[in-house]
């Protein structure tokens, strides 16, 4: 009997621990670790945000859904990883401490055979002084929504900023990205203009000045590089795309920015030009950067290899081509195609936990040195795609031995459906709908745009609410593994 | 002249477009979306379809 461990719980990981387990049956373990006793549709967090949802609407609890398929759930934190084992034993295993199941500060050793790391994001508030709390969480100064619980707090927080407006307190919103290396810029994107929505919809828009600020060095680069897409049968830029979207709703946008400080009500920043500026506000909704969960890793003699396993990030390094090059050198063949760790072979990444070679977007710079550019999104579709591939290529090895093929899944020939709200309503509501190939540009096949304009689209309106809608729905039904939930695809 | 041609005058907008009345109006057309919400979704299986066709397995190192 082979023991499989996945880390994380989200999109990533419940995905290879599902399949895993559906794949290996009984004669095999699966264990996931994660330290959320509450599986989240986090792209839904965003209609919590303004009120559309309740928290409720967006979690479920993992437990009951675990022991139906026979997962062994640990609601613990991964704190180290030991490849090698220790002095007296050659297995492989993860210490972990609980944060839950009524063991919470206990320790505990897990062995395994098969190790997944699907950690995801620790949500690094405290890289940008005022944005955390300096205890890793958020602070007092701005909201999120990158949790169901942020989520919940910032459409609290909104709520009051609307009343204020109804009162005819002139409010000023800024939503964005809280530093010049962010990712998700697509749920900051989304927020803002559910907010939009929603202040049109309380007849507060007019008393409500709505400001986008972010790291992207043009609006609608969204940390992939832009893209061109098929528009009403023009190939248009996502920068006019988004642009556009802005421009119809009345809403200015400061791009190019690192923000370096927060204080109560107000936001400081350095632009890409090397200026710098602040903006005020009585309602700021900025997503922190993304960093590694921050586990170590140590061989068997006890030695700390964690910069061996791990990038200074914190993400997990796997088969990618992490030589450095510069920009003009950039292929698509350097994105990972197998998730496997590039030194321990039974161990893998999946989701935003592994390390991207490079990132997509065209690395930018202030002339004071600060780096101000988006970070590659590996989330959503691709994750659960890598998730599914990772729990192929592990089943298999368990199934078939070493000499077991790996299953692929780069970014780079690897296409995704997106959909990113602009305002909730069965007939009021807006989402712009987007389908990309390949996710990572490929400029050797696809020449100017890097990308295939037949698969890549864009378009916005309601139908792109009601898939919206009906995703958040029908992956929910997937995710607490309900009948036919195989055949939901990623 | 509909409302939001009024941002224009704000020069950070000038380089944009923004649908007029008739574009708005089929954005929340029932039965022009849910014919694009079909469409949409071929769409999204044709994505489907390249990424299952992408689907390669590699020797194990």
């Amino acid at each position: 009997m082979a023991r499989l461990v996945v880390l994380g719980a989200g999109v990533a990981g419940h995905t290879t621990a599902t399949f895993a387990k559906k794949w290996l049956g009984n004669g095999h373990e699966v264990v996931v670790v994660t330290p959320n006793s509450l599986w989240n549709w986090i792209p839904s967090n965003i209609w919590v945000g303004v009120g559309g949802m309740s928290k409720e609407d967006v979690v479920f609890p993992l437990a009951p859904v675990y022991q139906k398929a026979g997962i062994d759930f640990r609601q613990a934190k991964a704190v180290s990883i030991h490849p090698e084992g220790k002095d007296g034993s050659d297995t492989p295993y993860v210490t972990v401490e609980y944060t839950g199941q009524n063991k919470e500060g206990q320790t505990e050793e897990i062995t395994y055979d098969y190790l997944v790391n699907a950690t995801g994001p620790k949500l690094n508030f405290d890289a940008t002084p005022g944005l955390g709390n300096g205890e890793g969480g958020i602070g007092s100064n701005t909201v999120s929504v990158c949790t169901a619980d942020h989520a919940v707090h910032a459409s609290q927080e909104l709520k009051q900023v609307f009343e204020k407006a109804k009162r005819g307190e002139r409010q000023k919103i800024l939503v964005g990205t809280g530093h010049g290396m962010c990712t998700c810029q697509g749920a900051a994107f989304e927020y803002i203009h559910n907010i939009h929505h929603e202040a049109e919809k309380a007849g507060v828009r007019d008393n409500v000045d709505i400001k986008w600020i972010s790291n992207e060095a043009f609006l609608g680069d969204f940390g992939m590089g832009g893209m061109h897409m098929k528009v009403n049968g023009y190939v248009v830029s996502s920068r006019i795309f988004a642009e556009s979207l802005y421009t119809e709703r009345n809403i200015p946008w400061i791009i190019g920015a690192h923000v370096n400080k927060i204080e109560e009500g107000k936001a400081h920043y350095e632009l890409l030009d090397g200026s710098t500026g602040e903006e005020e506000f009585d309602f700021a909704m900025l997503i922190p950067p993304f960093a590694g969960a921050g586990m170590k890793a140590y061989d068997k003699a006890g030695e700390d290899i964690t910069s061996k396993i791990f990038n200074p990030g914190g993400f997990m390094f796997v088969d990618g081509d992490y030589a450095p090059k510069p920009y003009d050198e950039w292929k698509a063949a350097d994105w990972p195609r197998t998730y496997q760790n590039r030194d321990y072979k039974n161990i893998f990444a999946a989701g935003i936990a592994f390390a991207p070679p490079h990132i997509i977007s065209k690395p930018a710079k202030s002339p004071n040195g600060t780096p101000i550019n988006p970070t590659p999104p590996r989330t959503g579709m691709p994750s659960g795609i890598i998730g599914k591939a990772v729990a192929h290529s592990i089943v298999d090895l368990i199934k078939n031995g070493s000499s077991a093929h790996l299953h692929e899944a780069s970014m780079a020939e690897m296409g995704a459906a997106c959909v990113a709200s602009a305002g909730k309503g069965l007939t009021g509501g807006q989402a712009a709908a987007m389908t990309i190939y390949p996710v990572v540009p490929d400029f050797d096949k696809y020449p100017g745009t890097g990308r295939d304009t037949e698969y890549t689209f864009g378009e916005i309106g309601l139908a792109g609410h009601w898939i919206k809608h009906i995703l958040h729905h029908l992956f929910i039904w997937k995710a607490k593994l309900k009948p036919g939930w195989t055949l939901i695809p990623e | 002249m509909i409302k939001e041609e009024r941002n224009f005058a704000d020069p950070q907008f000038e380089t944009a477009m923004i649908p007029g009345r008739f574009q708005r109006t089929m954005r929340h057309c029932i039965v022009w979306q849910l014919i694009r919400m079909v469409f949409f979704s071929v769409r999204s299986i044709g994505i489907i379809m390249v990424n299952l066709k992408n689907e390669k397995e590699l020797p194990s190192t």
